[in-house]
């Protein structure tokens, strides 16, 4: 017999109700996911202190980034910062992408592998309702991934503070697809419907690919679809007239015309087909364009369109996750 | 209602789409007695693991209703029902340790470390469960069920990875385990002899309806091998019946005295009796009272 055998009979007497240990069970199930995510989360943070570290020891002689003597004809910043730069003009995109891993993770591996192999059976003839079941592989990896991803975020927003103040910066702005995704909530609600999602396909085709492969296709659809129309999300507002009130530096440029005296929008894109720019500025002329316009959101619309695509990107989650207890329950009673 | 373990009235279920799916189990209508040892049997096919499957409160009938151990939804008792289906499963990654620690955690308030310990027996607790073999999946498995300390336990073909040493010893655990805490017992096997001698009791599924239910005991008692040149069998049900020669054999279902003068008369053997019944798919239905779902049409033999 094996030391680890107890001799007497410990009847385990813990809280009611068997979502708790659902969860722990689940945990240990996937012991090696879950260390492989907090490398992953080790990683990323490794990646931003280290590029912050390698940019501290640049040799900067000027207050603008400038490795040449100050005032100088030549400007040069240092290959730190403008390869940091690029690294995180992409960070946005990378939380997004993990947070896809996630959904597939949820999809694959957590519950259609197990409705494909059958071990459900084994949870459900124990004591574990189905939606107890469903719940634990639910609410473990979004309270994982929340706190990882939030972690994440406030990291990813320390790297780019680092980068403010430098006039000729060439990092992409606060609106950039490979920016404006991670910097805030919606990057949460992201993570969330990417949870939703895989649970909600996970259940409807009970394969570990497909499931995978079509929590994939979704969640791109909808980060690349909120790439498209995130300025959608959030009134413009009307820049026009000459001077300061025409041009603010942070503004999110969405589209361009001329306001006719009696203040309609006429777009350069209608007047592009006539070909040159001279041509074009006649054909606004002709049309009755008096002032220059431009569609902006400032930079004071970064929080109500974050906020707003996070609460679309919840509602999304609350409906699939809704739909996969109804979906389960109409199985599986 | 006390004292039944199973209780199912015109069941039904179907596989795949309406119209050309595959009809597991059809107005199939019986009770099983708590703290009976039972002996689900039938061809391959049968309905034998959808049944399970329904009583274990994992799938949802298509048609009628079944009550386990006095609730009318399986799934509200699933803390009292041990199930082991066919392919046993368990967590391939865990240990066979962190397996028991789980039925631990899966069943609060209800485990029983110690007979799970019994149960699993020499297994070694540092092993993952991928590198056992089917024998000792097997055992890990009932270790899983019978330490929950259920009240109706449910196994599909328990014995069927086992060789004949560890099937004697993990039967006589079993039943051990089942005389001592009043446990119902149900277990599945195409294979008849699998299970002679260890149940006491006798569902016999076949073309997705009971056939024969009952007592085994009684339902031997019932039936009679009669051999002779007489050609009328009345008023007995003949189940099977042919000819060599001028002489007659004939396994009917006794309606009264047999006439000893004119047969011979042995008693079949339960395999007997349920090859005559595969062979013969028009043969009635028995089930005997203790059997018999209430308020069913089926025959109930005064037995």
């Amino acid at each position: 017999m094996s030391t680890l055998t107890r001799p007497e009979t410990d009847t385990v007497a813990t809280t009611p109700g068997t979502l708790r240990g659902s969860a722990r069970v689940l945990l240990r199930v996937h012991r090696k996911a879950l260390w492989a995510a907090g490398g992953l989360l080790v990683t990323g943070i490794g990646i931003v202190v280290a590029l912050r570290i390698w940019m501290a020891s640049a040799k900067e002689l000027c207050a603008d980034g400038d490795i040449t003597p100050c005032g100088g004809p030549v400007y040069q910043p240092s290959y730190a910062r403008t390869s940091t730069e690029v690294f995180l003009g992409d960070g946005g995109t990378v939380l997004l992408l993990l947070a896809g891993l996630v959904g597939v993770f949820v999809a694959g591996p957590l519950i259609a592998r197990e409705l494909e192999s059958g071990t459900f059976r084994l949870a459900w003839a124990q004591s574990v309702s189905p939606a107890h079941w469903l719940a634990a592989r639910l609410a473990v990896p979004a309270a994982l991934a929340v706190v990882g991803m939030t972690v994440l975020i406030a990291v990813y927003r320390w790297g780019l503070w680092a980068l403010r103040g430098y006039p000729y910066s060439s990092l992409d702005h606060w609106y950039a697809s490979g920016v404006f995704p991670g910097t805030g909530p919606a990057l949460l609600g992201f993570t969330l419907l990417a949870v939703a999602v895989g649970a909600l396909c996970a259940v409807l085709v009970r394969r570990a690919l497909l499931s995978m492969s079509l929590t994939g296709l979704v969640l791109g659809v909808v980060a690349l679809g909120l790439g498209k129309r995130r300025y959608e999300l959030w009134p413009h507002i009307l820049r026009h007239g000459q001077g300061p009130k025409a041009f603010s530096a942070g503004d999110w440029h969405l589209d361009y015309g001329m306001l006719t005296a009696s203040g309609q929008r006429l777009y350069w894109r209608d007047c592009f087909d006539t070909g040159m720019a001279e041509n074009a500025r006649a054909c606004m002329r002709a049309r009755g364009g008096v002032t220059n316009f431009t569609e902006v959101h400032p930079a004071s619309h970064y929080w109500p369109l974050q906020l707003v695509e996070t609460g679309i990107l919840l509602a999304l989650a609350a409906l699939a996750v809704f739909a996969a207890f109804r979906l389960l329950r109409r199985l599986h009673g | 209602m006390t004292g039944v373990a199973i209780e199912a009235h015109g069941l039904g279920k179907t596989y795949g789409r309406r119209g050309g799916g595959n009809r597991a189990l059809h107005d199939c209508s019986f009770r099983l007695p708590a703290g009976r040892v039972c002996a689900l049997v039938g061809p391959n096919g049968a309905g034998k693991s959808t049944l399970l499957n329904l009583a274990a409160g994992l799938d949802r009938p298509g048609a009628g209703s079944l009550a386990v151990l006095g609730s009318a939804d399986p799934a509200a008792v699933r803390d009292r029902i041990a199930y082991v289906a066919q392919d046993k499963p368990l967590y391939p990654q865990l240990t066979v340790e962190d397996t028991l620690w789980a039925g631990a955690e899966l069943n609060p308030g209800r485990w029983d470390r110690a007979i799970a310990d019994r149960v699993a027996g020499a297994l070694p607790r540092t092993a993952r469960v991928v590198t056992l073999s089917g024998g000792q999946r097997t055992r890990l498995a009932l270790a899983l069920a019978l330490g929950k300390r259920p009240e109706l336990m449910l196994l599909d073909e328990p014995m069927a990875d086992l060789d004949p040493l560890a099937r004697h010893e993990l039967m006589g655990t079993l039943m051990a385990e089942a005389a001592e805490h009043g446990t119902t017992i149900v277990m599945s096997s195409h294979i008849l002899t699998e299970l002679e001698g260890a149940c006491d009791y006798l569902l016999f599924v076949d073309g997705g309806r009971v056939r024969l239910g009952g007592e085994a005991e009684d339902i031997v008692d019932a039936h009679a091998l009669l051999t002779g040149q007489t050609r009328d069998l009345a008023p007995h049900t003949v189940v099977e019946s042919r000819t060599t020669g001028r002489q007659l054999t004939a396994l009917v279902r006794k309606e009264g005295p047999v006439d000893t003068a004119a047969w011979a008369v042995t008693q079949p053997s339960l395999e007997e009796l349920l090859l005559a019944h595969l062979r013969s798919p028009d043969a009635p239905p028995l089930l005997t009272s203790s059997a018999s779902a209430a308020g069913t049409r089926a025959e109930v033999a005064s037995a």
